[in-house]
C-alpha cells in the first residue's frame, strides 16, 4: 500500500513536472515571439554578447612543440577583441595567450597581492603608472596600444526615449555607468563635469547621477545592461558600440571638446616567466596585424 | 595484547589531535588574519564611513523584511505542507530545497530575466510603472530566493515531527486551527523555528551572487555589505576589512544564537 501511494505519487509528480515544463516553454515561445506591447518598439534582442569579463580565452594548441603559454592580464573592454587576438597570435607565432579580463583596478589590485602574470594591458594610465612606480612592471616595456573615447549607448527600441545627453538628465530615466574605480567610470565622471559645465547645469548633473541605477566594475556590465534593455543609457567606450552588431545599439555622442580620450597601455610584468615570448606578444599588439584587430573591434589608434 | 591496544589507542589520539587541529587551522586562520590585518584604530575610524554605514544598514533592514516575509508565507506553506499528501508534493520538496544547491549567480540571473524591466514578468510589470530589478526590492527579493530553504526545511521537519493527535484532540475539543497552532504547534516548535530563521536571516545578509545580477551595485540603495567588501577591494582596501570583520563578528554571533537556543531544544526534549 504504502509502495503503491510512493509509486503513484512518483508518477503523478513526474506528469507535473512535464506539464510544468510544457507550459514554461510554450510561455518563452510566447514572450520571445511577440514583442512587448508597451511601447510601439520591437523587443531588444539582447545581440550585444559581451563575454563575462573574467572569462579566459584559451587556444588549443595543435602541435606538440616547445611552445609556450603567456598570461596577459587585459582590460575587460578588450573581452570581444582578445576572442580574435589569441588565434591569430597562436597562428603568427605558435605560442599560446591566455587572457585574465577584468576591470583594470581588479587587475593591478590582483598583481599588487601576488598574481604572476606575463602582461598587462591597462585602460588607465594612473594604474599603469601605479603599478610602474610600486615595481611590478618593466618600466621600458611600457607602451601606448590604443586609445578609446566615452559614448552614451541606448538599447535598441529605446525604452526611456532619450534623444540627446540633456534627456539623461530627466528625473526618471534609468542609466547604468562604471565605479568611481573602474577606468571607464573614472573618464564617466570627468565628462560628466565637464558637460555640466560647458553645456549644461548642475541640475541636470545632479538629475542625471540621480537617475544612475547600477554601478559596474567592468566596461562590458554596462554594455549588458544597456542591451538587455534594463536601462535606458549607459556610459560606456565607442569601441563597444561600434563592435555591437547592427541595430542593437544607438549611439548619443559626447563632443570631442567635452570628451576624454582614453589612452591604453600595454608591459610586461617583472613576474614574466619569459621575458622574451612575452616581448613577442607586445611587439605583435603594436604590429600592423595586431592593430588591424583592434581597430576592427572599434579602437582608435593611440596615436590620434 | 595489550601493548597492541596502547599502540592503536595512542595511535587514535594522534590522529584525532592532528586531524581537529587541522580542521581548527584551516577554519580558523583565515578569520585571524583578517583582525590581524586592521589596527582597531583603522576599524573605528572606517566604521564611521558613510558607505560602512549605508551597506550595514541596507543589509540589516533587507535582511529583516526578507526573513518576515519567509515567517509570514513559509510558516503556513511548510505548516500545511507537512500535514497534508497531495499530487507532486515531492516536486514541491524538491524546489524547496533547490536554492541551496543552486549557484546563486544562476538564480540572480533568472530573478533578472523573470522581474527585469524586459522580462517574462517584468515587462507587464513596467506597463503599471513598476520595476523591481535594480532596487531595493530587487535585493530583498534575491534574499528571499537564496535564504527561504534554511526556515522552510527547518519548519517543514519540525511539523513533520509533532504528533497530529495533539492538534486532533484540540480540534476536536472545539479549539479553531488558529488557535491549536497558536497554543500547540508553536510552543512545541518555537526554539526550532527561531534557530531556523536565524539561519536565514544569515544566508540573506551574506547574500552576493544573485543580488548584483539582478540589483546591481548602487551604494546606498542596493549595495548590501557583500557587495560593499567587493567594491571596496578594487579601491579602498582597509572599508573592505572592516566589513568583512562586521560580518565575521555578526555571523559569529549569529552561530552562538543558534547553539544557544538548540541546547535548550535538547534540555526541553
Amino acid at each position: 500500500m504504502k509502495a503503491m501511494t510512493i509509486k503513484n505519487d512518483k508518477l503523478l509528480a513526474g506528469t507535473i513536472l512535464c506539464v510544468v515544463l510544457c507550459i514554461a516553454l510554450a510561455f518563452a515561445g510566447c514572450t520571445s515571439g511577440t514583442p512587448p506591447q508597451v511601447t510601439t518598439t520591437p523587443t531588444p534582442t539582447t545581440g550585444v554578447t559581451t563575454p563575462p569579463p573574467t572569462q579566459v580565452v584559451t587556444v588549443k594548441p595543435t602541435t606538440p612543440a616547445i611552445q609556450k603559454t603567456l598570461i596577459s592580464f587585459t582590460a575587460a573592454s578588450l573581452s570581444g577583441a582578445s576572442d580574435k587576438i589569441g588565434p591569430t597570435f597562436y597562428n603568427t607565432s605558435g605560442n599560446t595567450v591566455k587572457f585574465n579580463l577584468d576591470g583594470t583596478q581588479v587587475l593591478k589590485q590582483q598583481i599588487e597581492q601576488g598574481a604572476n602574470a606575463d602582461l598587462f594591458i591597462s585602460a588607465s594610465n594612473t594604474y599603469t603608472n601605479g603599478l610602474k612606480s610600486e615595481g611590478y612592471l618593466i618600466n621600458s616595456t611600457v607602451k601606448n596600444l590604443t586609445s578609446n573615447y566615452i559614448i552614451v549607448i541606448i538599447p535598441a527600441g529605446n525604452p526611456g526615449n532619450i534623444k540627446s545627453l540633456a534627456d539623461l538628465g530627466i528625473p526618471g530615466k534609468r542609466i547604468a555607468m562604471g565605479t568611481p574605480e573602474v577606468p571607464v567610470g573614472v573618464n564617466t565622471r570627468q565628462i560628466i563635469n565637464k558637460l555640466a559645465n560647458s553645456t549644461y547645469n548642475k541640475t541636470w548633473q545632479e538629475n542625471l547621477n540621480k537617475n544612475v541605477k547600477t554601478l559596474e566594475t567592468t566596461e562590458p556590465g554596462v554594455v549588458t545592461k544597456v542591451a538587455l534593455g534594463e536601462v535606458d543609457a549607459g556610459f560606456v567606450y565607442e569601441s563597444s558600440y561600434k563592435a555591437a552588431k547592427g541595430g542593437t545599439l544607438s549611439p548619443i555622442n559626447i563632443p570631442v571638446k567635452d570628451n576624454i580620450l582614453q589612452i591604453y597601455t600595454i608591459g610586461i610584468l617583472n613576474s614574466t616567466a619569459d621575458k622574451a615570448a612575452a616581448q613577442n606578444f607586445e611587439d605583435f599588439m603594436l604590429s600592423t596585424d595586431g592593430q588591424k584587430i583592434l581597430s576592427d573591434f572599434g579602437f582608435r589608434p593611440y596615436g590620434t | 595484547m595489550a601493548t597492541h591496544l596502547r599502540i592503536s589507542k595512542s595511535l587514535a589520539l594522534i590522529v584525532a589531535v592532528t586531524s581537529i587541529g587541522l580542521v581548527v587551522a584551516y577554519l580558523a586562520l583565515p578569520i585571524i588574519a583578517l583582525f590581524f590585518h586592521s589596527s582597531p584604530e583603522q576599524f573605528i575610524s572606517s566604521l564611521t564611513e558613510p558607505k560602512v554605514i549605508d551597506a550595514l544598514v541596507l543589509s540589516l533592514v533587507t535582511s529583516t523584511i526578507a526573513m518576515g516575509v519567509i515567517v509570514i508565507v513559509g510558516t503556513p506553506a511548510a505548516y500545511f505542507h507537512s500535514r497534508m499528501d497531495y499530487p507532486g508534493k515531492n516536486i514541491v520538496d524538491i524546489l524547496i530545497d533547490l536554492p541551496l544547491v543552486l549557484p546563486p549567480a544562476v538564480a540572480g540571473l533568472a530573478l533578472l530575466l523573470l522581474y527585469g524591466r524586459m522580462g517574462m514578468f517584468g515587462q507587464y510589470l513596467h506597463m503599471f510603472g513598476i520595476d523591481i530589478a535594480f532596487t531595493i526590492i530587487a535585493v530583498i527579493m534575491a534574499q528571499i530566493f537564496v535564504a527561504s530553504p534554511f526556515y522552510l526545511r527547518q519548519a517543514k521537519a519540525l511539523f513533520g515531527q509533532l504528533d497530529p493527535s495533539y492538534e486532533q484532540t484540540a480540534r476536536s475539543l472545539g479549539a479553531s486551527p488558529l488557535f491549536v497552532f497558536a497554543t500547540i504547534v508553536l510552543p512545541l516548535t518555537f526554539e526550532g523555528l527561531l534557530s531556523g530563521l536565524v539561519m536565514t536571516f544569515a544566508r540573506a545578509l551574506g547574500e552576493f551572487g544573485a543580488t548584483i545580477m539582478v540589483a546591481g551595485n548602487l551604494p546606498g540603495v542596493t549595495q548590501t555589505m557583500p557587495l560593499a567588501i567587493y567594491g571596496a577591494m578594487q579601491g579602498d582596501f582597509n572599508t573592505a576589512i572592516t566589513i568583512s570583520i562586521l560580518l565575521v563578528i555578526i555571523s559569529f554571533g549569529i552561530m552562538v544564537i543558534i547553539s544557544i537556543l538548540t541546547k535548550r531544544r535538547g534540555l526541553l526534549a
